[in-house]
């Protein structure tokens, strides 16, 4: 099997500053892959088989070029990655745009796989997108995949319960996060991975206009963000579990009432 | 290819010198490139290009004993062992790794302990609680193995120990750091358990106690018995009466915390209460419990014995400041350390034997 | 580059012999790691990926008699010798400029005696302090010398700078503390200094090589004075309506009573440092003190006799609570994300002067490097206090430095001479207790004028070569 995995790498929770006006500082953040994003990876490394790939695709800053050599050690055999300051500022819909353009370029792929939504920005949107720009059939916030004939079996929790839907190839399915956990590298893998190298991709690589791009490609505009400053922490402080549990079950039933 | 966590963890302690003095290695070579900060550095300067990861390099990678104690003092949580550990990978995965190291991964591949021997088996059937000795008690110190299990059948519990018992993987991460082939054997290990169907697993040593508690569920390798260490177990059987404590000795003793029960268990109780049940006068040393200075482990015993070495003589230096005779452990890895240079009139207990 | 030839390998082999073959070094990642100390330039030349400082031979010395031998050596050759220790100087006083030998002393870290009759402890020099202290706190005493670099740098880094910690106010500074040394001079003599420090006997040498920064001899073993570990400690903080208000109180307090820790902070630092790490939301300038001792009546009324002070001037009384969690946090502040770090530039001015002056000197301060520096921001505290005046723990800091390293480089002495210039000719002294190093080498003839003859005399007769940690303390 021939699997797609697109990727994106988020700022970190804990390495993440508020300004004044309490908008995130992402430059200096150190940036993690997003979780989704990883249980997509091992479901594309337990199910390509044999004689499968697995690529990885990405859009970001060249620096990530190191972090996308750290997924070869891991199985992937080859890594896109979109860089270039025309893609920045992209919202959803310039994402799956300039996602859709390096599928067809690289592509033909058995099947795509997206974490369900990145972390940063919450919105769930692009592997829809994608899967509508690819015309291809889509199945979101799955947890498990298992091939069944010419298609796969995806189960996908909802509110009331699970669903099994099976779905043909070629699909894009998106992940839950922690449904699968990412593998080690291992030293066979990291003494692979060293002879090989991200291929990085341009607009003009592509044939894209840089107009359908980044923020001028984009569709919708961040005009504000808000938040609320929690203040600082309160209470006792103990070193003792002993002491510590008792105190916090008192302050749970106490907001209980 | 340090991962980009490590790194961050390398540029934060990189100027950083808060935790110096309580690295073991640092006070027994007096080296400025064995401290946390200076690690970082390194691996900072060849990010950016301005070192060379050479033989060198690795080599002071590998002269810390990941004993947390810097881990356990950083007020923010920075993590020296992290970065030490990928980059011990990073020696291994270009074979740069000192021949000491390599001699113990072609050990381990060719008999499945850092010993390059067969591991004596203490296989056994039972039916409340499987017993996980490790290679360390099993191949080094088998007379703690033999007097857990036999403390066990006194105290009337039934204890199973596998055949062939595997791998936990702890060595393997010591001496490569992370990766996949440290989970595959976590695998096989854990599949090994839960195919005992056993509610509990006592393991003796914590070393092993850390990383299957740690480690095995983010890889997919869960245990599903709920996983105790062995000084814990028999303190609790000590509590409920099940093992009778010994006369008085007239002898004081201090109990030396080893670097998983000190630094990640927090568990520092149970071997206290052990050694009270054996009749010692417990004293203390000064640096106790979180604080406890390490002996060295097994793995650097057996990679870099000149300096662990000097090590447990950093840690018999806190003994001899006490009156105690004796230094009390319930750990195969500290006890096998302990014993390489007993000073003149003090001795090294293993607990367990002590209890019987 | 290394140094590579015939002759350097046949000074190698003399090192060698003088203190064993494994306690030389020339490998790379060893010489790396001694380019960077605590100095914010030696951070910021790492940061922007240029080569720092590397010595080209490491040297580690086990005992007084292999520095003898090793100084001998480096003598002969002349040879530059620098002497590192924790590392941890915030001065650039023990980097390597001058390349050639770097001694590290942190091998030399035995104890060597406690005697509970005269209530001292000796100790080799390249002990870090807080082994030293936990050694002392064994028997149930302490050396009092509680810096926030305790377990950072070591006997010999708190002596060659001169250092301080924050029982200053009622223990003393290290040179209070230090009761007598060994030394080894550059010609590789081992001397000591007399056995206690108050005597007739002509000056106290104990007093040269305190604060020599490795210039004019290598402290190899020292004797401390033990104290008591104080049975009752009580903290507490107040709320003034000016610094003005607050250093009069500080003043009237250090005259009237002993409190061990004193710390008034200026509004800039109450409203940013004090409210990120204690969550203390007032306006003002904050005071925290700390008083101790065998006894809780002692302790009792000489906050009483605080109190009052406070209230006369003005002072808002804020109870023990935020003195409490000062104390908790005091090392909290000092790990990495709790202090300022790369990429923000800034520099600890740490200028000290009596009471007549001090405020002075910091209005003086804070408008010269505010006013010629945009962008730059100046705070303080006064941490330290004596019974004839105080310390200012002046900062400055700049969140978005130059990127060109050289350009940095520039500005940031510029920032330098600025403030220190504008302490000294307000009377105040160039620095407390961090040292001069590197950092401010250049202003040392500045600050003494004439006097500085003496040092100057005394480095020729003691180091005619010259080869003693070149280009520090103006020497």
């Amino acid at each position: 099997m021939n699997v797609l995995v697109c990727v994106k790498a988020v700022p970190s929770t804990g390495s993440v500053q508020v300004d004044g006006a309490f908008r995130l500082q992402r430059d200096g953040a150190k940036l993690e892959w997003n979780v989704s994003d990883l249980s997509a990876l091992e479901a594309a490394l337990s199910l390509k088989g044999p004689e499968g790939r697995v690529t990885v695709l990405t859009m970001g800053p060249k620096k990530l070029e190191e972090p996308l050599r750290e997924l070869f050690a891991r199985g992937v055999d080859e890594a896109l990655l979109l860089t270039d300051p025309a893609f920045a500022g992209a919202d959803t819909f310039a994402t799956a745009n300039a996602l859709e353009t390096a599928v067809k370029n690289h592509g033909p792929f058995d099947l795509i796989l997206c974490g369900r939504r990145a972390i940063d920005g919450e919105t769930g949107q692009v592997p829809s997108m994608l899967a509508a720009a690819l015309a291809l059939p889509c199945i979101t916030g799955a947890e498990r995949i298992t091939p069944e004939g010419s298609g796969l079996l995806v189960r996908r929790p909802v509110e009331e319960g699970v669903q099994m839907l099976f779905v043909p190839m070629p699909a894009v399915i998106s992940l839950c996060e922690y449904t699968y956990s990412l593998r080690l590298p291992g030293i066979m893998g990291l003494r692979r991975a060293k002879g090989k190298a991200v291929t990085l991709l341009s607009p003009a690589e592509l044939g894209i206009d840089k107009e359908n791009l980044g923020l001028s490609g984009s569709l919708t505009r961040v005009i504000q963000m808000d938040s609320k400053f929690p203040g600082l922490r309160k209470g006792p402080k103990t070193d003792s579990l002993s002491q510590g549990i008792p105190a916090i079950l008192s302050v749970i039933k106490e907001a209980k009432g | 290819m340090i991962s980009q966590n490590a790194l961050h963890h390398a540029e934060k302690c990189r100027f950083c010198f808060m935790c110096r003095h309580l690295c073991p290695i640092q006070l027994q070579t007096g080296k400025e490139i064995n401290t946390p900060r200076a690690k970082g550095l390194i691996l900072s300067m060849e990010n950016k290009g301005t070192a060379k990861f050479d033989r060198d390099m690795a080599q002071t990678m590998y002269e810390c004993l990941i004993c947390d104690a810097c881990v356990n003092d950083c007020a923010t949580g920075y993590q020296p062992p992290l970065f030490i550990r990928e980059a011990r990978t990073e020696a291994v995965a270009n074979d740069l790794a000192p021949e000491s190291v390599m001699k113990l991964l072609e050990n381990v591949e060719a008999t499945g302990n850092i010993y390059g021997a067969e591991k004596p088996s203490f296989a056994r059937e039972g039916k409340d609680v499987l017993v996980y000795v490790g290679e360390v008690a099993a191949c080094k110190v088998p007379k703690m193995a033999e007097s857990l299990l036999k403390l066990l059948e006194q105290a009337g519990v039934s204890a199973k120990v596998l055949e062939n018992e595997p791998g936990s993987g702890a060595m393997l991460a010591d001496l490569m750091g992370y990766v996949d082939e440290v989970a595959q054997e976590a695998k096989t290990l854990a599949n090994a358990i839960n195919a005992t169907g056993l509610k509990t697993v006592v393991v003796l040593d914590s070393y092993d106690a850390e990383i299957m508690k740690q480690r095995y569920a983010a890889w997919g390798a869960e245990i599903h018995a709920q996983v105790v260490t062995a000084t814990q177990y028999v303190s609790d059987l000590l509590k409920a009466g099940k093992i009778a404590p010994k006369a008085s000795l007239a002898k004081k003793g201090a109990c030396h915390d080893d670097d998983r029960l000190a630094r990640t268990f927090y568990e520092f109780e149970p071997i206290r209460e052990m050694a009270k049940a054996a009749g010692f006068e417990l004293v203390e040393m000064f640096n106790k419990e979180r604080l406890a200075k390490s002996c060295g482990s097994a793995v650097t015993l057996a990679y870099m014995p000149n300096i662990v070495l000097k090590v447990a003589s950093g840690r018999w230096s806190d003994l001899l400041r006490t009156e105690a005779q004796a230094i009390l452990t319930a750990n195969p890895q500290s006890y096998l350390c302990l014993t390489q240079n007993v000073p003149e009139g003090k001795e090294v207990v293993d607990l367990y034997s002590a209890l019987i | 580059m290394q140094v590579k030839s015939f002759m350097f390998d046949m000074i190698r082999t003399e090192l060698e012999d003088a203190v064993g073959v494994e306690n030389v070094s020339t490998s790379e990642v060893d010489r790396a790691s001694y380019t960077v100390d605590y100095f914010w330039l030696s951070r910021m030349w790492q940061d922007r990926g240029a080569e720092g400082p590397k010595p080209d031979i490491i040297v580690r010395p086990g005992s007084s008699e292999e520095v003898s031998k090793v100084l001998k050596i480096a003598n002969y050759y002349k040879i530059p010798v620098h002497t590192w220790g924790g590392g941890s100087g915030s001065q650039g006083g023990a980097l390597p400029m001058a390349g050639g030998i770097l001694l590290d002393m942190k091998r030399m870290n035995k104890l060597i005696s406690i005697d509970l009759n005269s209530h001292s402890i000796t100790a080799e020099a390249g002990m870090i302090f807080q082994q030293l202290e936990w050694y002392a706190n064994e028997k149930g005493y302490s050396c009092m010398h509680i810096p926030s670099c305790l377990t950072c740098g070591t006997i010999g880094g708190a002596l060659g700078h001169r250092g301080i910690g924050i029982l200053s106010s009622k223990y003393g500074k290290i040179d209070d503390q230090c009761m007598s040394m060994e030394v080894v001079l550059p010609n590789g003599d081992i001397i000591n200094t007399l056995p206690v420090p108050k005597h007739a006997a002509g000056p106290d040498l104990n007093q040269i090589f305190i604060g020599s920064e490795g210039t004019l001899g290598i402290i190899t073993k020292a004797t401390f004075r033990l104290f008591e570990l104080p049975k009752v400690m009580k903290h507490h903080a107040f709320l003034f309506k000016t610094m003005k208000d607050g250093l009069e109180a500080g003043r009237d307090i250090m005259q009237k009573t002993q409190p061990s820790i004193m710390r008034l902070f200026d509004e800039a630092e109450t409203v940013s440092i004090i409210k990120k790490i204690i969550g203390f939301e007032k306006r003002g300038a904050f005071l925290n003190l700390s008083v101790d001792g065998p006894d809780e009546r002692l302790v009792d009324i000489q906050l009483e006799i605080i109190k009052e002070i406070c209230a006369k001037y003005g002072a808002e009384d804020m109870g023990s609570e935020y003195g409490e969690k000062w104390y908790q946090n005091r090392i909290t502040f000092f790990y990495p994300d709790h202090i300022m770090d790369i990429p923000q530039m800034f520099g600890t001015m740490d200028t000290v002067a009596d009471f007549g002056h001090v405020e002075e000197i910091y209005w003086a301060m804070k408008n010269a490097i505010e006013s010629n520096f945009p962008g730059v921001r100046f705070i303080a505290h006064c941490s330290h206090w004596y019974g004839w005046g105080t310390m200012i723990y002046d900062r400055f800091i700049m969140d978005n430095p130059p990127e060109d390293k050289e350009e940095a480089l520039r500005l940031h002495n510029q920032i330098w001479n600025t403030g220190v210039r504008a302490a000294m000719e307000h009377g105040g002294v160039i620095n407390d207790h961090h040292g001069i190093g590197l950092k401010l080498s250049r202003l040392m003839k500045e600050q003494y004028g004439p006097a500085f003859q003496v040092m100057e005399g005394l480095k020729k007769a003691l180091d005619p070569n010259g080869i003693m940690n070149p280009y520090k303390l103006g020497l």
